[in-house]
């Protein structure tokens, strides 16, 4: 078999292995539905502005004389303390949501993954000095490290999406340590470091896409999880702020109105469960598709 | 003994580890653009009570004064400063609110356990049929949860509209007045029993219930998950066919062989979870008004309240470094041969 034809069958085989992850995602219920959530999340976040009844109520406009009305005809999910459509800032939140969980995963890979292939890579002291330092943001407890920042940078949403980012970066660094420590030995890296090809560029060009899949896994399963801290933040007070539609702010709001103003709080917290759901179920079944060894 | 010298070298790794999480927080707390001074002399105070205030607290001396000050002061005489907050001391409302912590999340750790490793093992047992897909989407929708949220919605329904279980704070104020909670240890819960103060128990448990379910929900989810992968693992395991081989009935195969083996890895979640239950504390403490560290420090938090910030964190990281060399430790006891090596990081 000439060059040509080995490169064909490569092409083929990968071709193969395509279709065959394809068909373990889609024979998955779960993973299947979660696709689908994330999916219709998508729509409403491109859509919200034509899906929502009045767009103008995701800002800090007040219509007192329809303030706290119970779900019905003319407002699905009722209205808040200022007269403001919730089913209005539901959707448009959706854009909120959407943008914290991914900006706050790409920051944290942005940190975490050149700092754990450089220790992985180097070895040594350097090795020795990120790994402590990723002991100690790991021995706090991710919650309370994103809750101190958050505070301490001034509320808002930038910052919340900064003191997340802080507070998961070492999990990044970790695996892919982990995954640069085995590809280091392997035949191709040394082939590179013999061809005399520099150390950044065997990092970054060698070795690193090669940890694409792992990455990958880990960051679809923190994009929920960035969500869900991102709300807990702006429920606790140190997060996104009024008058934007973030869900976590409005369940922090409408906390004030219970127990009779049921609704204030339920359809937010609804959209958080949902969205995270969606967002943990396909990351669930990416990582059985791309991690094989953890494969069930 | 290799038990006790690998205990010894864990326990050494602490201390730096800890002087770390001084730093971090340290740097984070003083490079920020607001002023604890301000936030504690409040929005009316004029420009010169809030220079006395930063002096009186030593906020105005520079950096690596402060933290050699305040290291020093922790290191050698037990204090952690004065809360700007409280105005006590850091290590008296450390004191006071840790019992309840421990009482909530070692409440919720064990509920989480209670209920996810049999969940875990009905799913393995029922691999791709509906119980297993009901458990998998059942441990994913914990782990999705809010836990302020399902908090609130509890409090609506089981507080207010059918008025089972009490939504707020520890203790019923007038339970205590007529029977009065003998502190022994501060956790109500083994106080109240010791003392054989049942009314009190009663009421402390009706407490701890929905905080404990809520703070539960994420970890129970991780752990029933896995139990399952682990357990899948073993199945597959040649011993494990020779039992079933031999005749014995798959009961006995699972709970008698496979369990023992499968929950190794489980027992590591476990301890990585103490991390989770006490983050998700700081939430559900203050959704439920329990007085505990993590409504604590909340308001520290809010207040950009720096010595309490620095003592609670120093107390959160021990309690998660402490529960991660329990897990390492319990490796030795679930099974001898596992080398106790190479894993020293907190």
């Amino acid at each position: 078999m000439g060059w040509t034809g080995r490169l064909l069958a490569s092409q083929a085989a990968r071709i193969r292995e395509y279709r065959l992850a394809m068909r373990r995602f889609l024979d998955s219920p779960l993973a299947v539905a979660g696709a689908g959530i994330v999916a219709l999340l998508f729509l409403v976040a491109v859509l919200a502005p034509a899906l929502a009844p009045y767009p103008g109520d995701a800002g800090a406009t007040t219509h007192l004389e329809r303030r706290l009305q119970s779900p019905g005809r003319a407002f699905p999910m009722g209205t808040d303390d200022l007269g403001r459509d919730i089913l209005s800032r539901v959707l448009m939140g959706t854009r909120l949501t959407i943008q914290i969980g991914f900006v706050v995963t790409l920051l944290s890979m942005v940190i975490g993954v050149p700092l754990g292939a450089v220790a992985g890579f180097l070895g040594g002291k350097v090795d020795e000095l990120l790994m402590r330092t990723a002991d100690v943001f790991q021995s706090i407890p991710p919650l309370i490290l994103a809750l101190a920042v958050a505070a301490a940078l001034r509320p808002s949403m930038t910052n919340a999406m900064i003191a997340i980012a802080v507070a998961w970066w070492p999990w990044y660094s970790r695996v892919v340590r982990g995954q640069v420590l085995a590809l280091r030995e392997r035949t191709f890296v040394e082939a590179a470091r013999c061809i005399g090809v520099s150390r950044r560029r065997i990092i970054f060009s060698h070795i690193l896409p090669n940890c694409v899949s792992t990455i990958l896994v880990q960051g679809s399963l923190q994009v929920g999880n960035a969500i869900l801290t991102a709300a807990a933040l702006s429920f606790v007070g140190v997060g996104v702020q009024p008058p934007l539609p973030e869900w976590g702010l409005m369940l922090s709001v409408g906390r004030g109105f219970l127990p009779e103003i049921w609704w204030y709080v339920t359809f937010p917290g609804l959209a958080i469960f949902v969205t995270v759901l969606g967002f943990n179920l396909l990351g669930d079944g990416l990582r059985d598709v791309l991690d094989p060894r953890l494969r069930r | 003994m290799r038990f006790w010298s690998y205990l010894l070298q864990r326990l050494g790794f602490v201390v730096p580890i800890l002087l770390g999480v001084t730093i971090v927080v340290f740097v984070i707390s003083h490079v920020i653009p607001g002023d604890p001074a301000h936030v504690i002399a409040g929005m009316y105070a004029n420009e010169a009570q809030v220079q006395r205030l930063r002096e009186e607290f030593g906020l105005d001396r520079p950096l690596w004064e402060q933290y050699w000050i305040s290291i020093r002061k922790m290191a050698f005489q037990g204090d952690f400063g004065t809360s700007l907050y409280t105005k006590r001391p850091v290590l008296t409302d450390l004191r006071t609110y840790f019992p309840a912590t421990l009482e909530l999340t070692t409440f919720a750790m064990l509920l989480a356990v209670a209920v996810g490793i049999p969940l875990g093992v009905v799913s393995a047992s029922h691999t791709n049929r509906a119980a297993d897909h009901a458990t998998r989407f059942a441990s994913l929708a914990g782990l999705s949860m809010p836990a302020f949220w399902l908090g609130l919605l509890l409090q609506i329904v089981l507080g207010h509209l059918w008025g089972w279980l009490p939504t707020r704070g520890r203790v019923d104020s007038i339970v205590t007045i007529d029977y009065p909670i003998t502190e022994l240890t501060g956790v109500y819960l083994v106080d109240t029993l010791v003392t054989g103060n049942w009314t009190a128990f009663k009421d402390v448990a009706a407490h701890i219930l929905l905080p404990g379910l809520v703070l539960a929900l994420g970890p129970l989810g991780l752990i029933a998950r896995m139990t399952r992968s682990s357990l899948l693992d073993v199945l597959r395991e040649e011993y494990i066919k020779t039992a079933r081989g031999a005749g014995l009935p798959e009961r006995r195969v699972i709970y008698r062989h496979a369990l023992r083996n499968a929950l190794i890895p489980t027992v590591t979640v476990i301890g990585s979870m103490y991390g989770f239950l006490l983050g998700g504390s700081f939430v559900v403490e203050s959704v439920f008004d329990y007085p505990g560290l993590g409504l604590w420090g909340v308001n520290a938090i809010l207040n950009l309240d720096f010595p309490a910030i620095i003592g609670l964190t120093l107390v959160y990281s021990l309690m998660r470094i402490a529960s991660n060399i329990a897990v390492d430790l319990s490796y030795y006891f679930l099974d001898p041969q596992i080398k106790l090596a190479g894993r020293y990081e907190g």
